[in-house]
């Protein structure tokens, strides 16, 4: 089966710095991946670079076969690559309705049903009518993925969602991703709590200094050397 | 009107649109570090240069002082200015969105602006200390407009050389680029913010000196510097110091130019237009500036 | 619920349609001069008030209108009417020749943009004597009745109020909002933010363009420095952000507020209006941003379209 997303030694440079350095990866359709690194090994930037948000100094990126590395960010967005943000970006004076009917594509009567039934998925229908902003961080969390959800994309890129959040909520959310990779959809995560990595992910990436250092299955991951010195020094 | 424009002329061109700008260049460095350092956009800056120009004026006709001597007073009096404004209002703008800010200094402006036509009426004044002009080859070098020229050069590098010496300017620098890092690094930010519009109000007090001797000074005369400060810093880079210079010299030569071949008048018109195509492309300035 | 509401809007919009006849002609120019200002507060709400890119310009909107009609009016002998609605063709222009390269900027960037457009339109105006009539400007054959254009600006006060009331209620302001909110975001959630930030600008623009076309017919002269003040602008925005920007009825609330505020106090005194006013500005800007419909609506959790 083809992959639904091909990224070519594609390079960016920030001033003098040059954050992601003729990294690949793809991505099979219909699994989860992951993708780690430490901090400051270009995992933001390589979202940044697939969703639009940045263009790639070099290299290409390629989604369903098609060359997006040059296309706009909203138009990304509306070919089914879906989201999420290391610091939360809800839509603060809002409501959590609101923040869903905006990326909403289809008629008014069946958008406002749907957002209503992934407010109730992620268990926030009875603050619908509360302004983003007043939400509590996880609540905001979960109207951020419910917000994902509602633009309907075949891969899904979340960035950190564990992050910050209680054990309850956490689980939650991993079932909704385990719910979606059921439904054939593509996810990749990034994230830094090892225990979700290797419980969730089906193949693994590890990012260091912009480069792909290794890529594989969680066991062979947490036994290869490279990804250990990465992470811990010589 | 096609006219045949000789060499000369254009060199004339060149050379007045120069003068000019290095004028620009030192009252659009003081709105830029406003801007860079607060993040507020100030568009009470040409009513400042009108104060240090009334200042001259006064000074000349009072008590006939050398207006390249009351510098020395225009100064000190506007960056006090400066510092009083920003300790009791411009504080409350810091960091705050534009619309806050420019708000905020246009009443500014209009309050200073009409408090100067109480006191000293809408009558045109102006400094008549020194006319004619060098004459160099084929080039009339108008002789206020070189020596300002002169001066605005000298309190330019001097500046720059408190930005990048002193350890207060050192400090400015730092806040500008990264305000929360500044203030973990220790630096006082509040009195960078003073210290910085009291500085930015000399400047402009300066330039507005500089400017009395050689056009008209009037209440509303502060105004187009705001337009032409403005147009200094996009084209020189946003948060560019050095630029700002530069940004200054470019937009002389484009308003020579563009008396030179078309109008006076639509030299404003041909900066903006440049400013925009020049937004378009690289959306912090020309050079290179820091969004 | 709604039907009172609609019954309540429907007679005020007649005792406003009637009042021509039953008030003195001081009364009529007053209302004339508070619609245009809901035109033109409910207009900048448009761009600003929902998508957060401060116009601080707007007023070359307004100019550019009236100098259209104007010419038109004097130079081809159009009717004033006809004369206004092209004003709002040429200030749309103006808006899309500006706003494609401008929005792109970010904030302050592109306040400071629209700053510069105000004085380039004004020294273009200048420049062009010819047709403009330079520092002189140009004048119009006087009026005979207001009344025309007590109707005129009332039908455009009337329009941006339920243009905004369209927008708020549709997908295409959710979307605009949420430029205002969070532009990066909106754009990954698939906004076309440059699209949108445009048709809002080029919306916000016509109804000044009208508006100066019917200003320019009612004044009956108009030149450059009295038809390009800032002062304008300042005021539209002012009265916007009283009222509450980014609301339907928050524009209308300013305008009139501060017109009849401005009626009571200009006449009278001068000096401590211009100090009053501007210690408003300054109490806004600090401490009331959202205005005071904002600040209704989210203490009371009011409908959006309020």
């Amino acid at each position: 089966m083809p992959d639904i997303l091909d990224i070519r030694a594609v390079t960016k440079h920030f001033g003098g710095v040059t954050a992601i350095n003729g990294c690949s990866l793809a991505l099979e359709p219909g699994r989860i991946f992951s993708l780690i690194g430490p901090n400051g090994s270009g995992k933001t930037t390589l979202f940044n670079l697939i969703t639009g948000l940045e263009r790639p100094d070099d290299g290409e990126i390629y989604f369903r076969g098609e060359r997006i590395d040059a296309v706009p960010a909203h138009r990304i967005a509306l070919k089914g690559i879906g989201r999420t943000f290391q610091i939360i970006r809800v839509f603060p004076e809002m409501t959590a309705l609101e923040n869903l009917l905006v990326v909403a594509r289809a008629d008014w009567e069946s958008s406002y049903r749907r957002a209503l039934e992934l407010l109730s998925f992620v268990k926030l229908d009875r603050l619908q009518r509360e302004y983003a902003g007043n939400l509590s961080y996880g609540q905001q969390k979960l109207l951020e993925f419910a917000r994902v959800l509602m633009m309907e994309p075949e891969l899904i890129l979340l960035d950190e969602p564990a992050a910050g959040v209680n054990r309850t909520l956490l689980n939650d959310l991993l079932e909704a991703i385990r719910q979606l990779r059921a439904e054939g959809k593509t996810i990749l995560i990034v994230e830094h709590d090892m225990k979700v990595v290797m419980d969730l992910s089906e193949k693994i990436f590890v990012l260091d200094h912009g480069e792909k250092i290794a890529e594989g299955p969680p066991l062979a991951i947490r036994h290869n050397e490279l990804v250990m010195e990465a992470y811990f020094g010589r | 009107m096609p006219i045949e424009i000789t060499g000369g002329m254009l060199l004339q061109g060149v050379v007045s649109g120069l003068l000019a700008g290095g004028l620009y260049a030192m009252v659009a460095l003081g709105m830029a570090l406003i801007f860079g350092v607060m993040r507020v956009i100030n568009v009470a800056h040409g009513t400042l240069l009108m104060l240090g120009a009334y200042a001259t004026y006064w000074l000349f006709a009072l008590y006939g002082m050398n207006p390249f001597l009351s510098l020395l007073i225009s100064f000190p009096l506007l960056f006090v200015v400066g510092v009083i404004l920003q300790r009791l209002f411009v504080y409350r703008v810091v960091d705050a969105p534009e619309l806050s800010s420019l708000l905020l200094t246009f009443w500014i402006s209009i309050f200073i602006a009409n408090m100067a036509m109480v006191a000293w009426t809408a009558d045109y004044r102006s400094v008549e200390f020194l006319t004619g002009s060098f004459l160099l080859g084929p080039i009339a070098l108008s002789k206020p407009r070189l020596i300002s020229f002169c001066f605005a050069l000298g309190i330019t590098y001097l500046a720059f050389l408190f930005l990048n010496k002193s350890k207060t300017g050192k400090a400015i620098r730092a806040t500008s680029q990264h305000r929360e890092l500044a203030q973990v690094c220790g630096i006082n930010v509040r009195r960078i913010d003073l210290i910085t519009f009291g500085l930015a109000a000399g400047l402009a007090g300066t330039g507005g000196s500089l400017v009395s001797v050689m056009f008209s000074v009037f209440p509303e005369m502060g105004q187009i510097y705001v337009f032409k400060s403005f147009l200094v810093i996009v084209l020189g880079g946003a948060g560019n110091y050095p630029g700002a210079f530069f940004g200054g010299l470019i937009l002389g030569l484009v308003e020579g130019l563009a008396s030179l071949y078309l109008s006076a008048q639509l030299s404003e018109v041909i900066a903006y237009i440049l400013l925009v195509l020049i937004l378009l492309v690289r959306p912090t300035g020309l050079l290179r500036g820091r969004s | 619920m709604k039907g009172l509401i609609g019954a309540v809007v429907l007679l005020i919009l007649a005792a406003l349609g009637l009042m021509p006849f039953f008030v003195t002609n001081y009364i009529v120019s007053f209302a004339i001069q508070i619609f245009m200002w809901i035109a033109l507060a409910g207009s900048w709400n448009l761009i600003s008030g929902f998508t957060g890119y401060v116009s601080f310009g707007h007023v070359a909107f307004f100019g550019t209108g009236a100098y259209t009609a104007a010419i038109l009016i004097s130079k081809a002998g159009w009717h004033w009417f006809p004369a206004s609605l092209t004003g709002s063709v040429t200030a749309a222009a103006l808006a899309l020749i500006i706003g494609y390269p401008c929005l792109r900027l970010k904030g302050p960037y592109f306040a400071i943009a629209m700053l510069g457009l105000n004085e380039v339109v004004r020294a273009l105006v200048s420049y062009f004597e010819t047709f403009t009539g330079g520092g002189n400007g140009i004048s119009l054959p006087p009026i005979a009745s207001i009344q025309p254009v007590y109707y005129a600006m009332g039908g455009v006060a009337l329009a941006v109020v339920l243009f905004t009331y369209l927008i708020i209620t549709s997908r295409f302001g959710l979307r605009l909002l949420s430029i205002r909110e969070d532009e990066l975001a909106a754009e990954a959630m698939g906004v076309n933010t440059a699209r949108l930030k445009l048709y809002a600008f080029l919306l916000s623009a016509t109804f000044p363009g009208i508006v100066g076309g019917f200003f320019a017919w009612y004044s009956s002269h108009i030149e450059p420095i009295g038809t390009f003040p800032l002062l304008t602008t300042i005021t539209m925005i002012i009265m916007c952000l009283f009222g509450g920007k980014g609301t339907v009825l928050g524009p209308v609330l300013g305008a009139t507020l501060l017109s009849i505020f401005q009626e009571m106090v200009w006449a009278r005194f001068l000096f401590i209006h211009q100090a009053i006013f501007g210690a408003l500005i300054v109490a806004v800007v600090l401490l009331m941003p959202r205005g005071i419909l904002g600040v209704l609506q989210q203490r009371y959790r009011l409908p959006r379209t309020i």
